[in-house]
């Protein structure tokens, strides 16, 4: 032990620091109250041995300052005195004084004395430690909190509450690795991010993180799964240590044109679960952030798909779960909760059976779920509930309407859309506008002519040279017009904000599925039709067919010239 | 829609002008005759500055014009996309498939 002995005598210290060395004690020294102190500051001895009545100080005051600079630390401490003194000893040991050694210190007689407080000054120090790592512990898990709340907020919030959205996640540590995200396009197109960084805990959590603010933004903007892949890699290269990398599948469904695209970067392979059976989409990438931009693979895994169909991406650490005998859950046994179970309580069965398998063994890996309905709306699209549109017309006297119906004969000649543009450009809040309504109106119209009217096949796109083969056969199917009247008609309607144009396009045609889009094509860009609806849907807030699909109703915000155009969510 | 058609160096520059849609598609097929025939051109441009509006079926007209220059070897781009143009090529996810300058 490091032992200070204060004492004024330089014969005492002397021989007090030859017994104390003797027995294996590191000594300092200090001949009076005040350069005791200073040491005692300085060096933190273990034991303090002072005398009773030491110059410039007496010993009393001086164990008392020791002591309150030790606090909250208790100083082991040991009084010298030449005579023996029963008022004074019980004084001492009433101040805190571990014990009083009458001189001259005698290894003999201090030596055991010291050894017991050896034993308690060991005892304290764990105690500290202990008391150290308790607090530590305690900030930590504070911190914890704080930062799962986060994860939860980032990880779970709004954006997950779709409802054809369902998630599931069993986190191996406080943190998971594992992230899910749902949201759509502004064209109502769902897209799904299931990612697992790679091992567990904070430090997955933080690898997975970069993932979900492009998803978010760009997912909002419209583009298309592929981009975000490629946006994604380019952000986990860059932001991960090289060692680092990211499992994950992304997948858009458009349940309207019932087409499935899937990216899936190092995740297992993506199920379709049918009436029929099950399908595994089998196209896999590497995980993200392991290629450069120029060597990345952003091709997609397009499959369509029947009404009823559920697809589910699961991260590995479902297949891996371990029983308690240490055996993996298997895609057999996923496999076959899906199969053997009804659509409406598969989901629920595949959680409960990996639950009941993995029973009270530890988790050894984030587990993950996410599964999406896919089933055709049968509705017109309908707005987020928040947003609670109410269109009604403007108020008598406020607003005005216009129709227009043409027959066959003016079909063939009159250019209608501009016809109808310039109409609009007379009120005043319609002329901010009037690139949009052009989109509009002539997607309508072109619409109504082509399919309802001409009766062409848009499949007619598909074949080489497809487009120019499909708008020579328009000309002529024109040119030769003898039946069926389009009729068009806007009207000024009131709702949140400053104003809002209805444009409804009716057609004497059979009328034509909405619904349907060939799910043959490889990748969504690629197809060369299904683009007039795509733009339809991102510009008005509200498009509605009716059933036989020759009447559609699209409602359009207006906005004043300097404001941003706005997008349906 | 009004194309004239200006080439130099090997590059063409298809300038619109109006209203691109369904009517537009004469004058832009001869326009893309006309460029992909010549063998000189490698690169085709399609300026966009003067097109005040623009709808799907101009859209399935440009990704005409993309097959016609893949089959000739030649590249494509898309350059002044403003306002609602912009917005439409957007949605359709068109700076995909073409570069836009």
């Amino acid at each position: 032990m490091k032992i200070l002995i204060i004492d004024d005598n330089a014969d005492d210290q002397a021989l007090a620091r030859r017994e104390l060395e003797g027995i294996g004690h590191a000594v300092l020294a200090a001949s009076n109250g005040i350069k005791g102190l200073e040491l005692f500051r300085q060096e933190r001895p273990d034991v303090v041995i002072t005398d009773i009545s030491v110059a410039g100080m007496d010993g009393f005051s001086l164990a008392e300052e020791i002591q309150a600079l030790a606090a909250p630390r208790w100083q082991p401490l040991l009084f010298l005195s030449a005579q023996g003194d029963g008022a004074l000893q019980a004084r001492a040991l009433q101040i805190g004084a571990d014990a009083y050694v009458v001189k001259p210190v005698m290894a003999t007689v201090v030596g055991p004395r010291l050894d017991v407080l050896q034993r308690l000054v060991g005892l304290q120090q764990m105690e500290s430690q202990a008391g150290d790592c308790e607090s530590r512990h305690r900030a930590e898990e504070a911190e914890n909190g704080i930062a799962r709340r986060m994860m939860q907020r980032l990880v779970r919030g709004i954006e997950l509450d779709d409802p054809a959205v369902r998630h599931w996640i069993r986190p191996a540590a406080d943190f998971s690795g594992a992230i899910v995200a749902a949201q759509r396009t502004p064209a109502g197109v769902i897209h799904i991010l299931l990612a697992d960084g790679n091992g567990t805990g904070l430090a997955a959590s933080i690898n997975a993180l970069p993932v979900l603010a492009p998803f978010y933004r760009m997912t909002e903007k419209g583009y298309g799964v592929d981009a975000i892949a490629r946006e994604l890699n380019a952000r986990i290269k860059d932001f991960l240590p090289g060692d680092r990398f990211v499992a994950v599948t992304l997948a858009s469904i458009d349940l309207r044109e019932r087409v499935i695209g899937v990216w899936n970067g190092g995740n297992p392979e993506p199920l379709l679960v049918g009436a029929q059976g099950y399908r595994t989409l089998a196209r896999r990438h590497v995980p993200l952030g392991v290629r450069a931009d120029d060597e990345f693979d952003d091709t997609l895994d397009m499959h369509g798909f029947t009404d009823g169909s559920q697809l589910y991406l699961y991260s590995d650490g479902l297949i891996e779960a371990e029983n308690p005998e240490g055996e993996a859950f298997g895609v057999d046994r996923l496999v076959g909760e899906l199969t053997n179970m009804p659509a409406a309580e598969r989901f629920g069965a595949i959680t409960a059976a990996v639950n009941r398998y993995v029973g009270t063994a530890p988790a050894r890996d984030d587990i993950s779920l996410l599964m999406v309905e896919c089933r055709a709306p049968t509705e017109p699209m309908r707005l987020p509930a928040e947003a609670a549109y109410a269109f009604a017309p403007a108020k008598a006297g406020g607003g005005w309407r216009a129709a227009l119906r043409l027959s066959a004969a003016q079909i063939m000649v009159i250019d209608v859309v501009p016809l109808l543009l310039g109409l609009a450009d007379q009120f005043e809040l319609v002329r901010h506008n009037t690139d949009r309504l052009f989109v509009v109106l002539s997607e309508l119209y072109n619409n109504a002519l082509d399919h309802g009217l001409l009766r062409l096949d848009s499949s007619l796109k598909l074949n080489p040279d497809g487009m120019e083969a499909y708008l020579n056969e328009r000309q002529a199917r024109l040119a030769t017009l003898v039946d069926g009247e389009i009729e068009l008609e806007l009207e000024q309607m009131t709702g949140p904000g400053a104003g809002w144009l209805r444009v409804s396009c009716r057609d004497s045609g059979a009328g034509f599925d909405h619904g349907y889009l060939d799910p043959v094509a490889d990748a969504m860009n690629a197809l060369p039709f299904g683009r007039g609806l795509m733009l339809l849907r991102a510009m008005c807030a509200e498009l509605g067919f009716n059933a036989a699909g020759n009447h559609v109703t699209a409602t359009l915000q207006l906005t004043r010239g300097d404001e941003t155009c706005p997008r349906r969510l | 829609m009004e194309v004239n058609v200006v080439s130099a160096d090997g590059n063409t520059v298809l300038q619109l002008r109006g209203r691109f849609d369904f009517n537009a598609h004469r004058e832009f097929r001869q326009a893309i005759d006309a460029a992909v025939a010549e063998p000189t051109v490698k690169e085709v441009r399609v300026d966009l500055a003067g097109v005040d509006y623009l709808d799907s079926s101009a859209l399935g007209m440009l990704l005409m014009l993309r097959d016609r220059c893949k089959g000739a070897d030649k590249t494509v781009s898309l350059a002044n996309c403003r306002g609602a143009v912009k917005q439409v090529l957007d949605i359709a996810n068109f700076s995909k498939l073409f570069q836009i300058v």
